[in-house]
């Protein structure tokens, strides 16, 4: 579709947006495809086009969830669009000239952290409720380096959940290689999914003399990035103990106990087991 | 002068060490309070045990007594309730490493068991034989476990045995040498064995970690060189160096090598290669992540270049996620137009060149799949009948999804919404079961 597109078209439609009642402002959408699971300025923009008309009724927060897909659907159903929930030259032209996208104040409302819609046709300074207190400037709202920073989840896990993971993989294997971080974050997950262990998170790494980082204290230390993103690999799916419930450092070891397992292999210092 | 001297000496000295004797009362009885407060704590934990074992083999007595469903309903409920308040006061005691472990086995059983019969079973119809077997299997092993737990409570109380002798008693070396609870606790164990492995079969949910084991690899069997280099040859990267190589022990579900590469950036490169057919399992390298220079969209367009480069087609991009600067996606197999999440891998791609650093196919290679239906019983629209009404249903496929007791099923997958909310539906094809409903993240 968009290599039909001559650059000639493409600048004489970018002139005629331009000269639609915009507030001055030119369209600012990127050449990339906007797709589920994007966030940036990008879905800003999206939202707030799809919002002005009618399309979306959430929060306009740039994240392209599944509210945004299905409204973004909608509107490529009503303007005849190929439905694929995702916006490229054609679905951004034509939302460009249905819609209005006021960039100001979006962007001072989100940086605010105010409460705002923006639907066509009800005066702006209706949309907006001000945050009471102190101005938001905590980093999912604070823009950096043109983009806003935002922490995704992964599904069916809590902030807490990984914030409380990744102090337990800190406090407990902070000296190892990245692969003996993952490593233990996967232990703690293997163990929520095994019937004999805890059902969640918590349960798990604060069941006594499960873990001697939350014995002696160490599991509030503050962690690392890296210690972090060992969590989120592991909770995205990397496992590279093959599913240990157990591991040791065979040098400080006392249990007799934990030798009697078996054994699936040694990462860093740490041995894994069953 | 001189005594003088020695009579202030002295006296300061003795003031210290007054000063410093009340000192240390003070925190011998702190320490004690703390101590105290904790041995109660787990006292109070291990008695919450025996008091929800006790009242679980009742309910099971109980359940063996009535005949249709609905009459048996409410004590089933009631059974699974006492299951997890029970696993989660034996969780709350120092026993990670003792063999307790089966216990707590056979209590998820009992609320597996009872959450699939009596809370999640739609239909009315009598316990199967099948079914009133296991129930009775369950009841004589409750009984033992509750004995076992009844007599530790006993000598426990007896003896003013305390729950953090058994701590200390795990921390350093003796845990094999005489300890009353320890003991009392083995010999419970024992008892919960037999049970567990004959009920493996009908409730498979002890093979959580195995499951991966089950399917057969493709290829022949490679020795440490072999499946270096099928592993370089693999990721395209001939010129490597293999810095680390090792087998899988024992306790491993998979034989598997791991492997360590190191390229010329030094950054190291993790991998995993099965012995059988030298498959790639999974590989990651961690690092940094430059300034964000591509799409998402872009970098699914680049995962799904990796997948095809690698001869991994006929695969749906599900789910597309972003964490900072690298992307993960989520592939699912499709076959005759079905959905089939238990075979899935996933890829993550950094978002400033779009190289993918780490890739997962341990699902896809060694979970089972085959064997199912592939034709639905019932029609979309016949299933769909269960649904809210107040749900608008946006888009419905039909799924192969693994449920918790590992059993694949066929199912549709709705996706609905609700004003501002996004649910995934799923409803058995065969019997319209809800099998799992999810509120997805917006």
């Amino acid at each position: 579709m968009r290599k039909c597109l001559t650059p000639g078209v493409l600048a004489a439609m970018l002139v005629l947006t331009g000269i639609l009642p915009n507030d001055g402002w030119v369209t600012a959408f990127s050449d990339q495809v906007i797709t589920q699971g994007e966030s940036g300025d990008d879905v800003i923009e999206l939202q707030a086009r799809l919002q002005y008309i009618g399309f979306f009724k959430g929060k306009i927060d740039g994240r392209f969830g599944y509210g945004t897909y299905w409204a973004l659907r909608d509107f490529q159903q009503k303007y005849g669009l190929n439905v694929d929930g995702q916006a490229g030259d054609l679905t951004k032209q034509k939302l460009v000239k249905a819609s209005n996208f006021d960039a100001a104040f979006v962007h001072q409302n989100l940086e605010a952290g105010n409460e705002f819609t923006y639907f066509g046709g009800v005066p702006l300074d209706q949309q907006v409720r001000k945050k009471t207190g102190t101005p938001n400037a905590t980093k999912e709202n604070r823009v950096s380096q043109g983009r806003y920073t935002m922490d995704n989840l992964p599904q069916g896990y809590s902030k807490a959940d990984i914030n409380l993971m990744a102090n337990a993989v800190y406090g407990e294997a902070r000296g190892e290689p990245y692969i003996g971080q993952v490593a233990v974050s996967a232990v703690i997950l293997n163990r929520v999914a095994d019937p004999r262990f805890p059902k969640n998170i918590p349960d798990v790494i604060f069941q006594p003399g499960a873990f001697t980082a939350v014995s002696d204290g160490q599991i509030w230390l503050t962690p690392n990035e890296t210690a972090k993103r060992a969590v989120l690999d592991a909770i995205n799916g990397w496992d590279p103990t093959h599913g240990a419930l157990y591991y040791f450092n065979p040098e400080t070891a006392t249990s007799a106990w934990i030798w009697s397992r078996p054994q699936i292999e040694k990462i860093g210092k740490h041995i894994f087991c069953k | 002068m001189k005594s003088r001297f020695w009579i202030i000496l002295s006296s300061v000295f003795a003031a210290a060490m007054i000063a410093f004797g009340i000192w240390g009362d003070q925190e011998r009885m702190a320490k004690d309070a703390v101590m105290i407060q904790a041995e109660n704590q787990y006292q109070q934990s291990f008695h919450e045990l025996t008091y929800y074992v006790d009242s679980l083999e009742k309910s099971l007595g109980m359940s063996l007594a009535m005949h249709t469903r609905e009459t048996m309903r409410p004590q089933l409920v009631e059974t699974w309730r006492l299951s997890t308040l029970a696993h989660g006061a034996a969780n709350q005691l120092p026993l990670t490493l003792l063999p307790f472990n089966k216990t707590n086995e056979f209590l998820s059983h009992v609320g597996a068991f009872s959450y699939k019969t009596g809370v999640k079973a739609t239909n009315d119809r009598p316990l199967s034989d099948k079914e009133y077997a296991s129930l009775q299997k369950l009841y004589r092993e409750s009984m033992g476990i509750r004995q076992g737990l009844r007599d530790i409570q006993e000598n426990v109380m007896a003896r003013h045995l305390r729950w953090m002798d058994v701590e200390w008693a795990l921390k350093t070396k003796k845990q094999n040498q005489d300890n009353q609870v320890i003991d009392g606790l083995k010999q419970v164990d024992g008892q919960a064995t037999s049970y567990t492995q004959s009920f493996s079969p009908e409730n498979p949910s002890n093979a959580a970690l195995k499951k991966k084991s089950l399917k057969k690899l493709e290829g022949p069997v490679m020795n440490k060189k072999e499946a270096a280099s099928a592993l370089k040859k693999w990721m395209n990267l001939t010129d490597a160096r293999t810095s680390k190589i090792s087998e899988t022990g024992k306790g491993s579900n998979m034989d598997a090598y791991e492997v360590t590469l190191q390229n010329k950036d030094r950054i190291p490169i993790e991998a995993s290669v099965t012995r059988k057919g030298g498959h790639v399992i999974w590989f990651f390298a961690d690092r940094p992540v430059g300034k964000e220079k591509i799409s998402l969209y872009e970098a699914a367009n680049r995962a799904g270049a990796f997948l095809k480069k690698h001869g991994l087609t006929g695969m749906e991009l599900t789910k597309k996620e972003r964490y900072d600067r690298t992307a993960i996606f989520t592939y699912v197999l499709k076959r005759n137009n079905i959905r089939i999440y238990p075979a899935s891998l996933r890829l993550k791609v950094t978002l400033d060149n779009g190289e993918v650093i780490a890739f997962d196919e341990t699902d896809y290679l060694f979970n089972k799949y085959d064997q199912i239906p592939m034709t639905p019983k019932l029609s979309a629209k016949a299933v769909m009948k269960q649904l809210n009404p107040k749900l608008v249903v946006q888009e419905s496929h039909l799924v192969v999804f693994q449920n918790p007791l590992l059993q694949n099923v066929l199912c549709y997958e709705f996706f609905a919404t609700r004003g501002q909310d996004t649910y995934r539906v799923l409803l058995n094809a065969e019997n319209g079961d809800q099998e799992k409903v999810e509120l997805l993240r917006n």
